[in-house]
Protein backbone atom coordinates (compact mmCIF):
# COMPACT_ATOMS: atom_id res chain seq x y z
CA UNK A 1 0.00 0.00 0.00
CA UNK A 2 1.92 2.88 1.39
CA UNK A 3 5.52 2.78 0.27
CA UNK A 4 8.28 5.06 1.41
CA UNK A 5 11.87 6.00 0.81
CA UNK A 6 14.92 5.80 2.80
CA UNK A 7 17.65 8.22 1.82
CA UNK A 8 20.96 6.46 1.05
CA UNK A 9 22.96 9.29 2.49
CA UNK A 10 21.06 10.75 5.78
CA UNK A 11 19.24 7.24 6.53
CA UNK A 12 16.13 9.10 6.92
CA UNK A 13 12.66 8.22 5.59
CA UNK A 14 9.84 9.81 3.82
CA UNK A 15 6.84 9.23 1.59
CA UNK A 16 8.42 11.26 -1.00
CA UNK A 17 9.98 8.24 -3.16
CA UNK A 18 10.06 9.90 -6.63
CA UNK A 19 12.17 12.88 -5.25
CA UNK A 20 15.34 13.22 -4.20
CA UNK A 21 15.42 13.10 -0.37
CA UNK A 22 13.43 16.13 1.09
CA UNK A 23 15.64 16.39 3.60
CA UNK A 24 19.34 16.00 2.38
CA UNK A 25 18.72 16.39 -1.56
CA UNK A 26 20.46 13.04 -2.31
CA UNK A 27 19.65 11.52 -4.94
CA UNK A 28 20.11 7.84 -3.97
CA UNK A 29 17.33 5.90 -1.83
CA UNK A 30 15.47 2.72 -1.89
CA UNK A 31 11.84 2.11 -1.45
CA UNK A 32 10.54 0.72 1.71
CA UNK A 33 6.75 -0.72 2.48
CA UNK A 34 5.02 1.26 5.36
CA UNK A 35 2.90 -0.15 7.90
CA UNK A 36 0.30 2.65 7.45
CA UNK A 37 0.07 2.93 10.99
CA UNK A 38 0.64 5.70 13.49
CA UNK A 39 -0.38 8.10 15.92
CA UNK A 40 -1.73 11.42 15.52
CA UNK A 41 0.99 14.28 16.49
CA UNK A 42 -1.24 17.40 15.95
CA UNK A 43 -4.85 18.42 14.01
CA UNK A 44 -6.86 20.74 12.68
CA UNK A 45 -10.34 21.26 11.50
CA UNK A 46 -10.21 23.26 7.84
CA UNK A 47 -13.78 25.14 8.45
CA UNK A 48 -13.03 27.15 5.06
CA UNK A 49 -11.59 25.17 2.63
CA UNK A 50 -10.42 25.85 -0.64
CA UNK A 51 -12.65 26.37 -3.86
CA UNK A 52 -11.84 22.29 -4.79
CA UNK A 53 -13.06 21.06 -1.63
CA UNK A 54 -15.14 23.33 -0.46
CA UNK A 55 -18.03 20.84 -0.11
CA UNK A 56 -16.21 18.78 1.76
CA UNK A 57 -15.75 21.01 4.95
CA UNK A 58 -14.81 20.32 8.00
CA UNK A 59 -12.40 18.00 7.69
CA UNK A 60 -9.52 17.10 9.85
CA UNK A 61 -6.05 17.30 8.49
CA UNK A 62 -3.31 15.88 10.95
CA UNK A 63 0.31 15.75 11.17
CA UNK A 64 1.15 11.85 12.07
CA UNK A 65 3.94 10.21 12.44
CA UNK A 66 4.15 6.25 11.57
CA UNK A 67 5.52 3.22 13.45
CA UNK A 68 8.95 3.18 10.92
CA UNK A 69 9.41 7.27 12.24
CA UNK A 70 8.54 9.40 9.74
CA UNK A 71 6.34 12.09 9.43
CA UNK A 72 3.68 13.27 7.12
CA UNK A 73 0.53 15.54 6.85
CA UNK A 74 -2.50 14.09 5.79
CA UNK A 75 -6.41 14.00 5.43
CA UNK A 76 -8.12 12.14 8.46
CA UNK A 77 -11.49 10.05 7.51
CA UNK A 78 -12.71 10.24 11.07
CA UNK A 79 -14.73 12.68 12.89
CA UNK A 80 -13.28 15.91 13.59
CA UNK A 81 -14.73 16.38 17.33
CA UNK A 82 -13.24 13.06 18.16
CA UNK A 83 -9.92 13.36 17.79
CA UNK A 84 -7.52 13.37 20.51
CA UNK A 85 -3.80 13.69 20.70
CA UNK A 86 -1.64 10.77 20.65
CA UNK A 87 -4.42 8.72 18.82
CA UNK A 88 -3.83 5.88 16.58
CA UNK A 89 -4.55 6.19 13.04
CA UNK A 90 -4.51 3.92 10.33
CA UNK A 91 -4.23 4.16 6.44
CA UNK A 92 -7.41 3.60 4.49
CA UNK A 93 -6.77 4.70 1.07
CA UNK A 94 -4.50 6.35 -1.41
CA UNK A 95 -6.17 8.87 -3.00
CA UNK A 96 -4.69 10.21 -6.47
CA UNK A 97 -5.70 14.15 -5.68
CA UNK A 98 -5.68 14.07 -2.02
CA UNK A 99 -2.71 11.87 -1.20
CA UNK A 100 -2.94 8.82 1.72
CA UNK A 101 -6.34 9.04 3.56
CA UNK A 102 -5.78 7.49 7.29
CA UNK A 103 -8.80 6.64 10.25
CA UNK A 104 -8.81 6.55 13.84
CA UNK A 105 -7.57 3.10 14.67
CA UNK B 1 30.51 47.17 1.80
CA UNK B 2 28.98 50.87 2.16
CA UNK B 3 26.40 51.96 4.97
CA UNK B 4 22.81 52.24 3.41
CA UNK B 5 20.34 54.72 4.73
CA UNK B 6 16.70 55.26 4.80
CA UNK B 7 15.97 58.58 3.65
CA UNK B 8 12.22 58.44 2.41
CA UNK B 9 9.33 56.37 3.35
CA UNK B 10 5.28 55.98 1.60
CA UNK B 11 2.51 54.07 2.67
CA UNK B 12 -0.94 53.79 0.77
CA UNK B 13 -3.90 53.38 3.71
CA UNK B 14 -4.73 49.78 4.07
CA UNK B 15 -7.75 48.07 3.67
CA UNK B 16 -10.26 47.73 0.54
CA UNK B 17 -9.00 50.71 -1.41
CA UNK B 18 -11.69 52.15 -3.95
CA UNK B 19 -10.64 53.49 -6.91
CA UNK B 20 -6.82 52.65 -7.26
CA UNK B 21 -5.64 49.63 -8.85
CA UNK B 22 -2.43 47.94 -8.14
CA UNK B 23 -0.26 49.95 -10.46
CA UNK B 24 -1.44 53.22 -9.02
CA UNK B 25 -1.27 51.94 -5.84
CA UNK B 26 2.58 51.33 -5.80
CA UNK B 27 2.82 54.47 -7.91
CA UNK B 28 1.46 56.25 -5.14
CA UNK B 29 3.41 55.20 -1.94
CA UNK B 30 6.29 55.20 -4.23
CA UNK B 31 5.36 59.18 -4.54
CA UNK B 32 4.93 59.75 -1.27
CA UNK B 33 8.11 57.86 -0.66
CA UNK B 34 10.53 59.84 -3.42
CA UNK B 35 8.96 63.39 -2.14
CA UNK B 36 9.66 62.79 1.64
CA UNK B 37 13.25 61.47 0.20
CA UNK B 38 13.98 65.01 -1.81
CA UNK B 39 15.95 63.10 -3.85
CA UNK B 40 15.56 64.11 -7.61
CA UNK B 41 13.64 61.63 -9.54
CA UNK B 42 16.75 61.19 -12.19
CA UNK B 43 19.32 60.40 -9.41
CA UNK B 44 16.99 56.94 -8.89
CA UNK B 45 19.28 53.99 -10.34
CA UNK B 46 17.32 50.76 -9.76
CA UNK B 47 13.79 49.68 -8.36
CA UNK B 48 12.81 46.40 -6.80
CA UNK B 49 9.10 45.39 -5.79
CA UNK B 50 7.37 42.67 -4.02
CA UNK B 51 4.36 41.30 -5.28
CA UNK B 52 2.93 37.81 -4.43
CA UNK B 53 0.14 37.35 -6.37
CA UNK B 54 -0.48 40.52 -8.68
CA UNK B 55 -0.77 38.31 -11.56
CA UNK B 56 -3.39 35.98 -10.71
CA UNK B 57 -5.43 38.32 -8.99
CA UNK B 58 -4.84 41.60 -10.39
CA UNK B 59 -3.96 40.17 -13.93
CA UNK B 60 -1.32 42.44 -13.82
CA UNK B 61 2.35 40.86 -14.93
CA UNK B 62 5.45 42.81 -15.32
CA UNK B 63 4.55 44.96 -12.68
CA UNK B 64 8.38 46.44 -12.09
CA UNK B 65 8.56 48.10 -15.11
CA UNK B 66 5.08 49.00 -15.53
CA UNK B 67 5.31 51.05 -12.33
CA UNK B 68 8.83 52.18 -13.47
CA UNK B 69 6.82 53.79 -16.63
CA UNK B 70 4.22 55.89 -14.72
CA UNK B 71 6.47 57.04 -12.10
CA UNK B 72 8.51 58.61 -14.98
CA UNK B 73 11.34 56.61 -14.25
CA UNK B 74 11.61 54.87 -18.03
CA UNK B 75 15.10 52.92 -18.41
CA UNK B 76 16.56 51.86 -14.88
CA UNK B 77 16.66 48.77 -14.26
CA UNK B 78 13.09 47.33 -12.36
CA UNK B 79 12.62 44.24 -10.87
CA UNK B 80 9.58 42.22 -9.25
CA UNK B 81 10.04 39.53 -6.46
CA UNK B 82 8.51 36.86 -5.17
CA UNK B 83 8.70 34.74 -1.87
CA UNK B 84 4.94 34.80 -1.07
CA UNK B 85 3.78 37.03 2.12
CA UNK B 86 7.68 37.88 2.66
CA UNK B 87 8.13 39.43 -1.05
CA UNK B 88 8.24 42.80 0.52
CA UNK B 89 10.94 41.96 2.76
CA UNK B 90 13.47 40.44 -0.02
CA UNK B 91 12.70 43.38 -2.40
CA UNK B 92 13.87 45.24 0.33
CA UNK B 93 17.08 43.20 1.20
CA UNK B 94 17.87 43.55 -2.70
CA UNK B 95 17.94 47.37 -2.70
CA UNK B 96 20.08 47.37 0.64
CA UNK B 97 22.26 45.07 -1.43
CA UNK B 98 22.18 47.05 -4.35
CA UNK B 99 23.56 50.55 -2.42
CA UNK B 100 25.82 48.24 0.19
CA UNK B 101 28.06 46.59 -2.79
CA UNK B 102 28.41 49.76 -4.42
CA UNK B 103 26.78 49.16 -7.67
CA UNK B 104 24.16 52.12 -7.32
CA UNK B 105 23.18 55.06 -4.78
CA UNK B 106 19.80 56.05 -5.13
CA UNK B 107 17.55 52.56 -5.31
CA UNK B 108 13.50 52.46 -4.90
CA UNK B 109 11.91 49.68 -3.23
CA UNK B 110 8.50 48.89 -2.54
CA UNK B 111 5.62 46.39 -2.30
CA UNK B 112 2.18 45.99 -3.29
CA UNK B 113 -1.08 43.68 -3.27
CA UNK B 114 -4.34 44.02 -4.59
CA UNK B 115 -6.58 41.43 -3.17
CA UNK B 116 -9.85 43.25 -2.14
CA UNK B 117 -11.57 42.77 -5.89
CA UNK B 118 -11.44 38.99 -5.81
CA UNK B 119 -13.89 36.84 -4.02
CA UNK B 120 -12.47 35.14 -0.78
CA UNK B 121 -12.22 31.86 -2.53
CA UNK B 122 -10.03 32.76 -5.50
CA UNK B 123 -8.07 34.78 -2.83
CA UNK B 124 -7.67 31.74 -0.35
CA UNK B 125 -6.57 30.01 -3.40
CA UNK B 126 -4.15 32.24 -4.70
CA UNK B 127 -2.69 32.65 -1.51
CA UNK B 128 -2.35 28.38 -0.78
CA UNK B 129 0.11 28.58 -3.71
CA UNK B 130 2.70 29.63 -0.95
CA UNK B 131 2.35 25.79 0.10
CA UNK B 132 4.12 22.94 -1.31
CA UNK B 133 0.78 21.35 -3.24
CA UNK B 134 2.51 18.02 -3.65
CA UNK B 135 4.00 17.62 -0.45
CA UNK B 136 1.09 19.14 1.65
CA UNK B 137 -1.36 21.62 0.15
CA UNK B 138 -2.89 18.58 -1.63
CA UNK B 139 -4.82 16.97 1.29
CA UNK B 140 -6.89 20.01 1.68
CA UNK B 141 -4.31 21.77 4.40
CA UNK B 142 -4.67 25.93 4.49
CA UNK B 143 -2.76 27.85 6.11
CA UNK B 144 -4.90 28.91 8.51
CA UNK B 145 -5.38 25.15 8.58
CA UNK B 146 -1.04 24.62 9.65
CA UNK B 147 -0.97 27.74 11.60
CA UNK B 148 -3.94 25.42 13.55
CA UNK B 149 -2.31 22.18 13.83
CA UNK B 150 1.28 24.44 15.21
CA UNK B 151 -1.23 26.37 17.48
CA UNK B 152 -2.56 22.79 19.00
CA UNK B 153 0.97 22.02 19.47
CA UNK B 154 2.70 24.82 20.67
CA UNK B 155 -0.46 24.87 23.57
CA UNK B 156 0.04 21.14 24.34
CA UNK B 157 3.81 21.12 24.92
CA UNK B 158 4.57 24.76 26.48
CA UNK B 159 0.98 25.27 28.13
CA UNK B 160 0.42 28.06 26.26
CA UNK B 161 -3.19 29.13 26.74
CA UNK B 162 -6.41 30.36 24.44
CA UNK B 163 -6.50 33.18 26.02
CA UNK B 164 -2.63 33.98 25.67
CA UNK B 165 -2.88 33.64 22.23
CA UNK B 166 -6.45 35.64 21.67
CA UNK B 167 -4.61 39.08 23.74
CA UNK B 168 -2.31 38.91 20.42
CA UNK B 169 -5.37 39.91 18.39
CA UNK B 170 -6.79 42.47 21.30
CA UNK B 171 -3.20 43.86 21.41
CA UNK B 172 -2.83 44.42 17.85
CA UNK B 173 -6.27 45.93 17.38
CA UNK B 174 -6.16 48.16 20.24
CA UNK B 175 -3.04 49.48 18.12
CA UNK B 176 -4.95 49.71 14.73
CA UNK B 177 -7.54 51.55 16.17
CA UNK B 178 -4.96 54.96 16.61
CA UNK B 179 -3.21 53.80 13.54
CA UNK B 180 -4.93 56.28 10.75
CA UNK B 181 -3.25 53.96 8.12
CA UNK B 182 -5.17 50.58 9.56
CA UNK B 183 -7.71 48.51 8.17
CA UNK B 184 -9.31 47.47 11.30
CA UNK B 185 -9.48 51.08 13.73
CA UNK B 186 -11.65 49.23 16.51
CA UNK B 187 -10.46 47.58 19.32
CA UNK B 188 -11.85 44.11 20.03
CA UNK B 189 -12.44 42.37 23.86
CA UNK B 190 -10.79 39.08 24.40
CA UNK B 191 -14.68 37.55 24.60
CA UNK B 192 -15.15 38.52 21.08
CA UNK B 193 -11.70 36.60 19.50
CA UNK B 194 -12.54 33.44 21.60
CA UNK B 195 -16.02 33.72 20.81
CA UNK B 196 -15.25 34.82 16.68
CA UNK B 197 -16.05 32.05 14.26
CA UNK B 198 -13.29 28.71 13.55
CA UNK B 199 -12.19 28.76 10.82
CA UNK B 200 -8.99 25.81 11.19
CA UNK B 201 -9.64 24.38 14.89
CA UNK B 202 -7.98 25.82 17.09
CA UNK B 203 -7.91 29.09 14.86
CA UNK B 204 -10.76 31.40 14.81
CA UNK B 205 -11.83 34.54 12.80
CA UNK B 206 -10.01 36.99 14.93
CA UNK B 207 -6.34 35.09 15.11
CA UNK B 208 -6.13 35.76 11.53
CA UNK B 209 -5.39 39.11 9.65
CA UNK B 210 -7.89 40.19 7.22
CA UNK B 211 -7.87 40.66 3.17
CA UNK B 212 -6.19 43.80 1.92
CA UNK B 213 -4.77 46.14 -0.58
CA UNK B 214 -2.06 48.62 -0.14
CA UNK B 215 1.68 49.61 -0.85
CA UNK B 216 4.69 50.93 1.08
CA UNK B 217 7.83 52.06 -0.64
CA UNK B 218 11.24 53.16 0.66
CA UNK B 219 14.41 55.22 -0.99
CA UNK B 220 17.57 53.65 0.15
CA UNK B 221 20.69 55.89 -0.03
CA UNK B 222 24.67 55.77 1.56
CA UNK B 223 24.20 56.07 4.60
CA UNK B 224 27.27 59.24 4.29
CA UNK B 225 24.44 61.15 2.33
CA UNK B 226 21.76 60.63 4.13
CA UNK B 227 22.02 63.51 6.17
CA UNK B 228 21.60 65.56 2.84
CA UNK B 229 18.30 64.60 1.93
CA UNK B 230 16.46 63.44 4.73
CA UNK B 231 17.01 65.32 8.29
CA UNK B 232 15.94 62.42 10.43
CA UNK B 233 17.65 59.31 8.16
CA UNK B 234 17.34 55.95 9.56
CA UNK B 235 20.24 53.80 8.96
CA UNK B 236 19.95 49.54 7.95
CA UNK B 237 21.90 48.12 10.86
CA UNK B 238 21.59 44.48 9.80
CA UNK B 239 19.50 42.35 6.96
CA UNK B 240 18.44 38.57 6.92
CA UNK B 241 17.26 36.14 4.30
CA UNK B 242 16.94 32.73 4.58
CA UNK B 243 15.01 29.91 3.95
CA UNK B 244 13.41 26.89 5.91
CA UNK B 245 10.69 23.77 5.12
CA UNK B 246 7.21 24.58 2.99
CA UNK B 247 5.90 21.63 5.35
CA UNK B 248 4.83 20.89 8.45
CA UNK B 249 6.30 17.39 8.17
CA UNK B 250 9.79 18.48 6.95
CA UNK B 251 10.34 20.01 10.06
CA UNK B 252 11.80 18.62 13.46
CA UNK B 253 9.73 20.88 15.29
CA UNK B 254 6.69 22.06 14.23
CA UNK B 255 6.70 25.20 17.21
CA UNK B 256 10.12 26.96 15.39
CA UNK B 257 10.58 28.48 11.51
CA UNK B 258 14.48 27.24 11.19
CA UNK B 259 14.18 30.67 8.62
CA UNK B 260 13.20 33.04 11.36
CA UNK B 261 15.92 31.52 13.33
CA UNK B 262 18.89 32.15 10.57
CA UNK B 263 17.85 35.05 8.84
CA UNK B 264 17.52 36.65 12.17
CA UNK B 265 20.88 35.07 13.54
CA UNK B 266 21.95 37.02 10.21
CA UNK B 267 21.40 40.73 11.22
CA UNK B 268 21.80 40.43 14.28
CA UNK B 269 25.76 39.55 13.35
CA UNK B 270 26.17 42.10 10.69
CA UNK B 271 24.47 44.79 13.42
CA UNK B 272 26.80 43.62 16.01
CA UNK B 273 23.58 43.82 18.62
CA UNK B 274 21.37 40.76 20.60
CA UNK B 275 17.69 40.64 20.72
CA UNK B 276 18.44 42.70 24.18
CA UNK B 277 18.97 45.86 22.11
CA UNK B 278 15.42 46.40 20.13
CA UNK B 279 12.68 48.11 21.50
CA UNK B 280 10.33 48.08 18.39
CA UNK B 281 9.49 44.70 16.51
CA UNK B 282 7.34 44.49 13.41
CA UNK B 283 6.99 41.13 13.10
CA UNK B 284 4.88 38.70 11.29
CA UNK B 285 1.61 38.09 12.69
CA UNK B 286 0.14 36.31 9.80
CA UNK B 287 -1.75 34.66 12.88
CA UNK B 288 -1.90 35.20 16.50
CA UNK B 289 0.12 31.84 17.44
CA UNK B 290 2.58 33.33 14.46
CA UNK B 291 3.05 36.40 16.68
CA UNK B 292 4.12 34.76 19.54
CA UNK B 293 6.58 31.79 17.20
CA UNK B 294 8.46 35.29 15.77
CA UNK B 295 8.86 36.54 19.24
CA UNK B 296 10.67 33.07 20.84
CA UNK B 297 12.72 32.54 17.25
CA UNK B 298 13.86 36.03 17.27
CA UNK B 299 15.25 35.80 20.56
CA UNK B 300 12.65 37.91 22.36
CA UNK B 301 11.61 35.65 24.82
CA UNK B 302 12.56 31.82 25.38
CA UNK B 303 11.05 28.89 23.51
CA UNK B 304 7.76 28.07 25.21
CA UNK B 305 7.61 31.86 27.23
CA UNK B 306 5.93 33.95 24.56
CA UNK B 307 2.20 33.31 25.55
CA UNK B 308 3.23 34.32 29.61
CA UNK B 309 4.93 37.49 27.95
CA UNK B 310 1.90 38.83 25.82
CA UNK B 311 0.28 38.16 28.98
CA UNK B 312 2.43 40.11 31.30
CA UNK B 313 2.37 42.99 28.62
CA UNK B 314 6.19 42.46 27.94
CA UNK B 315 5.10 42.87 23.83
CA UNK B 316 2.85 46.11 24.79
CA UNK B 317 4.01 49.95 24.03
CA UNK B 318 5.40 49.78 27.54
CA UNK B 319 6.62 46.67 27.20
CA UNK B 320 10.27 44.93 26.80
CA UNK B 321 9.85 45.09 23.53
CA UNK B 322 6.94 46.57 21.85
CA UNK B 323 5.21 44.38 19.09
CA UNK B 324 3.62 45.54 16.17
CA UNK B 325 2.83 48.83 17.08
CA UNK B 326 1.58 49.12 13.79
CA UNK B 327 -1.27 46.79 14.24
CA UNK B 328 0.76 44.44 12.72
CA UNK B 329 -0.74 42.02 9.45
CA UNK B 330 -4.08 41.56 11.90
CA UNK B 331 -5.35 45.04 12.18
CA UNK B 332 -3.45 47.03 9.85
CA UNK B 333 -3.82 44.69 7.05
CA UNK B 334 -1.99 42.34 5.13
CA UNK B 335 -1.53 43.25 1.54
CA UNK B 336 0.73 40.19 1.20
CA UNK B 337 3.58 41.58 -1.16
CA UNK B 338 3.63 44.81 1.06
CA UNK B 339 3.47 44.16 4.19
CA UNK B 340 7.46 43.93 4.27
CA UNK B 341 7.84 47.03 3.03
CA UNK B 342 5.03 48.23 5.03
CA UNK B 343 6.67 46.74 8.53
CA UNK B 344 10.26 49.19 6.96
CA UNK B 345 7.41 51.86 6.68
CA UNK B 346 6.59 51.69 10.39
CA UNK B 347 9.77 51.45 12.28
CA UNK B 348 11.29 54.59 10.22
CA UNK B 349 8.44 56.00 11.48
CA UNK B 350 8.68 54.75 14.90
CA UNK B 351 12.90 55.79 14.95
CA UNK B 352 12.00 59.22 13.84
CA UNK B 353 9.83 59.45 16.69
CA UNK B 354 6.40 60.28 14.49
CA UNK B 355 4.54 56.73 14.65
CA UNK B 356 1.15 56.95 15.56
CA UNK B 357 1.41 54.42 18.51
CA UNK B 358 5.11 55.80 19.58
CA UNK B 359 7.44 53.70 21.87
CA UNK B 360 9.51 56.33 24.26
CA UNK B 361 13.29 56.37 22.84
CA UNK B 362 12.63 53.72 20.54
CA UNK B 363 16.34 53.58 18.78
CA UNK B 364 16.52 49.97 17.81
CA UNK B 365 13.99 48.52 15.30
CA UNK B 366 13.32 45.01 14.23
CA UNK B 367 11.44 43.70 11.17
CA UNK B 368 10.19 40.12 10.61
CA UNK B 369 8.82 38.96 7.73
CA UNK B 370 7.61 35.28 6.52
CA UNK B 371 6.68 33.57 3.47
CA UNK B 372 4.23 30.58 3.73
CA UNK B 373 4.67 28.56 6.59
CA UNK B 374 8.42 29.20 6.99
CA UNK B 375 10.02 28.65 3.49
CA UNK B 376 11.76 31.96 3.56
CA UNK B 377 11.91 34.99 6.28
CA UNK B 378 13.65 38.02 5.96
CA UNK B 379 14.87 40.21 9.13
CA UNK B 380 16.05 43.86 8.77
CA UNK B 381 17.21 45.73 11.90
CA UNK B 382 16.95 49.57 11.75
CA UNK B 383 18.28 52.16 13.94
CA UNK B 384 18.07 55.84 14.75
CA UNK B 385 21.02 57.36 12.73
Amino acid sequence: MLQGRRCVECGRLSVERSHPCPFCGSQGGSAVPLSGRGRLLSWTVIRVAPGRYAGEAPYAVGLLELEEGLRLTARLAADPERLTADQAVALVSLDPARGPIFRAA
Amino acid sequence: MREVAIIGVGSTPFGRVEGMGIVELAVSACREALAESRVPLKKIQAFYLGNFVGERLANQGALAGIVTSRLGLTGIPATKVEGACASGGIAFRHGVLGIAAGLYDFVLVAGVEKMTSSPTAEVTAALATAGDEEGEMRTGLTFPGAFGIIMREHMARYGTTREQIGLVSVKNHGFGASNPKAQFRKPVTLAEVLNSRLIADPLRLFDCPPISDGAAAAVLCPAEWARDFQAKPVRVLGSGHATGPATLWEMDDITSFPATVRASREAYAIARLTPADVQVAEVHDCFTMAEIIATEDLGFFPKGKGGPAVEEGATGLEGKVAVNPSGGLIAKGHPVGATGCAQVYELVKQLRGEAANQVRDARIGLAHNLGGSGVVSTVTILGAL
